[in-house]
């Protein structure tokens, strides 16, 4: 219980420190809505000269647009980078010292960060759906979607994670962190929805941990899959949270040996 | 309580060759090197040594946070690197790094430090009164982190490391920046600590009045290795064979014609801040003595004191012998 506790602290504290400034929530919201209004006049452009794109309608596109936009506005915080940061000028001794699991502090740290930017993104997203009339049915899909989106999120963290312990080898973020983001930004379905680019490549992208970020949680919301098939899609995404929970462990107890604490 | 057997870590630094863009030079520095010794529980062991010499990466291998090369090492007999649970008995505060939350007020991290190491409230609202008589920190502790001091900043972080109450604490330069009557209040503490409450400390401090003032034991690191481990008297007494005898004269230009006086095989003077620093032999300070009454006879020496051997000055005497690089 004791240990519960200490956890949903980790959480509030990581939390309260995106309401420590003023503009950070309110960056976030203004960045969404600008991202948003650029993606609704590109599908304008494109819906005008057909009815049906990769299977949606222009009002599901917009709706798919707003989600994802959304789902990576979440994870904008820049973990990999702050954690290679810690590495490279020894802050990383006092996070290490903790007498809690370090990938534990990772994860729950960003569940803190991404809890903050929820609570200002999720109402605006909701009123630009309503606003934009994308006809999503909300009270329907939007259960199995948080499901969704909660498991997504803790997907995205695992794999940051994985990205972030290879700074203890390389003692830098910026390669890293770059290719981190082109990977899952392509292959989430975070730019386009990966059916859009290829209806094979949607399909098995299913079975890979990338699509579970954005593309399923989002696709749910838009009612792009079968009602019966959600139960599988979510069990795909708590499996691959599993495995790559432990490669982050595997890979952790491997680089920990390599931690230098630089500077005194 | 802390057990070394012939530990040694050594650091792989790459750097890029000169003249080139993908070829790297390797370095290997060894920064401990078979480290060997046993600090009994309520000692407070003051740890010294030059930059580079091998303090921080002691400290950092006892707490468990860097993985020694060979050796064995023991905290409270478990090892520091794979049990995670020695965390509960250890506080370190390394003077150059931050724990508190920066944007968030102190009192915040120390409820979340409470938290992790699920302590009581009725123990931490006590800790925190200790603390308080001590630092005087209760004013601080509604201010985020980022908007104090440095001093001020040291005080609360050293006050939050302190909040589980570990029997080991760590002290790596824990008054960095901090004005002189906070130091006072800092050495004040560590001694309470100590005496009062039975923790085992290692202090690492530039500062050596505070050595002088807080520990009895001394462990001396050179170039990763220790080249003295006992008491500090023991050490003092090692030197107390010499002397040392500061003139402050009458007219700075004359520090030359002083200087030839004193310049001879047995007798060594240095000028240091227009005063003559004399280090003599026992035996001879009567002779020496003669000639400073002489000079002060004639007005050239206006003041004369025999200056007990502080640790800095046996320190220096002993990396100086060793030929270590002094600052």
């Amino acid at each position: 219980m004791k240990k519960l506790l200490s956890y949903s602290q980790w959480i509030y504290i990581h939390f309260r420190t995106q309401f420590a400034y003023r503009g950070i929530i309110l960056e976030s919201v203004f960045d969404f809505l600008v991202r948003n209004i650029l993606l609704y006049y590109i599908w304008k452009v494109v819906y005008e000269c057909t009815t049906i794109v990769a299977n949606r309608t222009y009002e599901q596109m917009i709706a798919y647009a707003l989600t994802s936009s959304m789902i990576i506005s979440l994870l904008s915080y820049p973990d990999i980078h702050f954690l290679a940061y810690d590495i490279k000028h020894g802050g990383i001794a006092y996070s290490l010292l903790k007498p809690m699991d370090f990938q534990l502090q990772f994860l729950l740290k960003d569940t803190g960060i991404a809890l903050a930017y929820f609570i200002a993104l999720f109402p605006v997203c909701v009123a630009a759906m309503f606003v934009l009339n994308t006809s999503v049915d909300l009270t329907s899909n939007w259960p199995c979607f948080i499901i969704s989106l909660t498991i997504g999120i803790f997907l995205s963290f695992t794999i940051n994670f994985i990205f972030g312990s290879l700074c203890f080898w390389v003692e830098n973020s910026w390669g890293i962190s770059n290719f981190r983001h082109v990977v899952v930004g392509f292959l989430s379905g975070a730019i386009l929805p990966l059916d859009l680019i290829s209806i094979r490549l949607s399909r098995l992208s299913l079975y890979f941990p990338f699509a579970g970020i954005v593309y399923i949680p989002a696709g749910i919301l838009t009612d792009q899959f079968e009602k019966q098939n959600i139960g599988v899609l979510l069990l795909i995404q708590i499996c691959w949270v599993l495995i790559l929970w432990v490669i982050g462990k595997l890979i952790y107890q491997k680089v920990k040996r390599l931690v230098v604490i630089n500077g005194g | 309580m802390i057990n070394f057997n012939n530990v040694s870590k050594s650091y792989t630094i790459r750097t890029l060759k000169r003249g080139h863009l993908f070829k790297y030079n390797i370095i290997k520095k060894e920064a401990v090197k078979n480290l060997n010794f046993r600090i009994y529980k309520s000692d407070l062991v003051g740890y010294v040594g030059l930059n580079g010499s091998g303090k921080s990466t002691t400290i950092k291998l006892i707490c468990g946070l860097l993985y020694p090369d060979s050796g064995q090492i023991k905290v409270n007999g478990q090892n520091p690197f794979l049990n995670k649970d020695t965390c509960y008995n250890i506080g370190a505060v390394f003077g150059q790094k931050q724990q508190l939350w920066v944007d968030l007020p102190v009192r915040d991290s120390y409820e979340l430090l409470r938290g992790i190491y699920k302590v009581s409230k009725h123990d931490y609202h006590e800790r925190l009164e200790i603390l308080d008589s001590l630092l005087e920190i209760s004013t601080l502790l509604d201010m985020p982190a980022r908007k104090l001091s440095l001093g001020q900043r040291m005080k609360c972080e050293f006050a939050a490391t302190l909040i589980h109450w570990p029997q080991i604490l760590l002290l790596d330069e824990p008054a960095i920046g901090i004005d002189f009557i906070s130091r006072k209040k800092i050495v004040q503490l560590i001694s309470l600590l100590n005496k009062k409450y039975g923790k085992t400390i290692v202090l690492t401090t530039h500062n050596l009045q505070d050595i002088e003032t807080l520990c009895n034991r001394v462990m001396v690191i050179d170039k990763g290795e220790i080249i003295y481990d006992g008491s500090q008297n023991e050490l003092k007494a090692k030197s107390s064979k010499q002397s040392k005898v500061i003139l402050t004269l009458s007219n700075e230009n004359s520090i030359e014609d002083i200087y030839i006086h004193f310049q001879t095989t047995d007798v060594k003077a240095k000028a240091i801040n227009g005063l003559v620093e004399i280090i003599v032999n026992n035996n001879d300070i009567a002779h020496v003595m003669n000639t400073v009454n002489n000079l002060r006879s004639q007005e050239i020496i206006t003041k004369v004191e025999i200056a007990p051997f502080a640790l800095v000055d046996i320190l220096e005497k002993i990396y100086s012998e060793r030929g270590s690089e002094l600052p």
